[in-house]
């Protein structure tokens, strides 16, 4: 189920949070566009982000990260030779998530990109 | 007391230069923590120990990588790779694996024991092969020498969705990702022993692929020792000390 679909961001660079609520949730799927020749306004070259899927299960008055990775910007190669459209983060969460957030610690300047969140 | 696994989890990523997990639970003091993890990359690039890192309230000893394995590929290369760590002070606990650039696939399992050697000769016996149109992967045997755990991981270069089974008595899947379209297609296996074994991991895919797997071998911990019964003591002349006679309420 998508809970967060393709939405714009443009965050200057710091600590960024986008939360939603889930129940019964097994696993959740992010994805971020990255720069490519036809959306060449996403994601610069400069802008470095950590990043990490926080889950709480008491309606967002705690947080704990619960999986994530790094990513750089600019435009990339993926595994079938074409321009990655999207960075994608996905792994498991406790049921016992009742909510979910994309935390985002952006440096290098301002993260200009969609993101869409998915739970299964 | 055998070798348990206490928790496990799972992440996945794609254009990305690391990928994280972090346990649901807090991790313990003196258990090891597995890492099993797969990679494709455009550029020849294994695992180095400082590509392994922490974060949380727990702490870990010094990474050891048991066993990796990279391929080149229909113009790429990936790999996989076991490694562990002891737990040297409990808490919360995220893993993860970096070194890459930002054109990466990534997949990471993580999982918890106890009861598993913590020390630096925990590992015995690994062992890694390739497949290439096969769809009964086998890495090849290792031995635990002792009662211990056989891990295993297969990864496949596929970019579609692929089914994974673990083969042989006593295996169990502790985490897989089918879809290579979105990471790399993995298994991560378990075989956990109460006496010395030599065995493959070997898994039975949905269709044919092309890929590689490894399997660790990794020690029980020797069981704590228990005082030894050395008898009623006796004074330096034979003699039974009076405070080993004296029963209270029998004057």
């Amino acid at each position: 189920m998508v809970i967060i679909d393709h939405q714009s961001i443009n965050w200057p660079a710091g600590d960024r949070t986008a939360q939603a609520p889930v129940s019964a949730a097994q696993s959740v799927l992010v994805r971020l566009a990255r720069k490519t020749t036809a959306t060449p306004g996403f994601w610069d070259d400069a802008v470095a982000l950590v990043f990490s899927v926080d889950i709480s299960d008491d309606g967002g008055a705690t947080w704990r990260p619960s999986f994530g990775g790094a990513s750089e910007g600019g435009i990339v190669i993926g595994r079938d030779g074409n321009e990655l459209v999207e960075s994608v983060f996905g792994g498991d969460i406790p049921v016992t998530a009742n909510r979910v957030r994309a935390h985002l610690d952006i440096t290098g300047g301002a993260l200009r990109s969609e993101i869409t969140v998915e739970v299964f | 007391m055998a070798v348990s696994r206490v928790q496990a989890k799972k992440s996945g990523a794609a254009g990305a230069s690391s990928v994280s997990a972090t346990f649901d639970s807090n991790v313990s003091t003196d258990s090891v923590v597995v890492v099993v993890a797969a990679r494709y990359s455009s550029v020849s690039d294994t695992l180095a120990v400082g590509d392994l890192s922490t974060s949380g309230t727990a702490t870990v000893g010094t990474w050891q990588i048991h066993v990796q394995r990279e391929r080149l590929d229909a113009g790429a290369y990936y790999w996989t790779v076991i490694a562990s760590a002891p737990v040297t002070a409990g808490g919360s606990l995220t893993v993860t694996v970096g070194g890459g650039a930002s054109s990466y696939y990534w997949s990471e399992s993580i999982a918890e024991y106890s009861t598993v050697d913590t020390g630096s000769s925990r590992c015995p016996s690994t062992n890694s092969a390739d497949y290439s149109g096969s769809s009964t992967p086998s890495s090849g045997n290792a031995t635990t020498g002792q009662a211990g755990l056989l891990v295993g991981i297969v990864v496949s270069n596929t970019s579609g969705t692929l089914t994974f089974t673990e083969s042989g008595a006593g295996w169990a899947t502790v985490n897989e990702l089918e879809s290579g379209a979105t990471y790399m297609a993995f298994s991560h296996t378990e075989r956990i022993v109460s006496a010395d074994t030599t065995d493959d991991a070997a898994w039975t895919l949905g269709s044919s692929s092309t890929g590689n797997c490894c399997v660790a071998a990794l020690k029980e911990a020797a069981p704590a020792e228990t005082p030894a019964d050395y008898g009623t003591p006796y004074d330096h002349d034979g003699v039974k000390p009076w405070s080993s006679i004296w029963r209270p309420g029998r004057i």
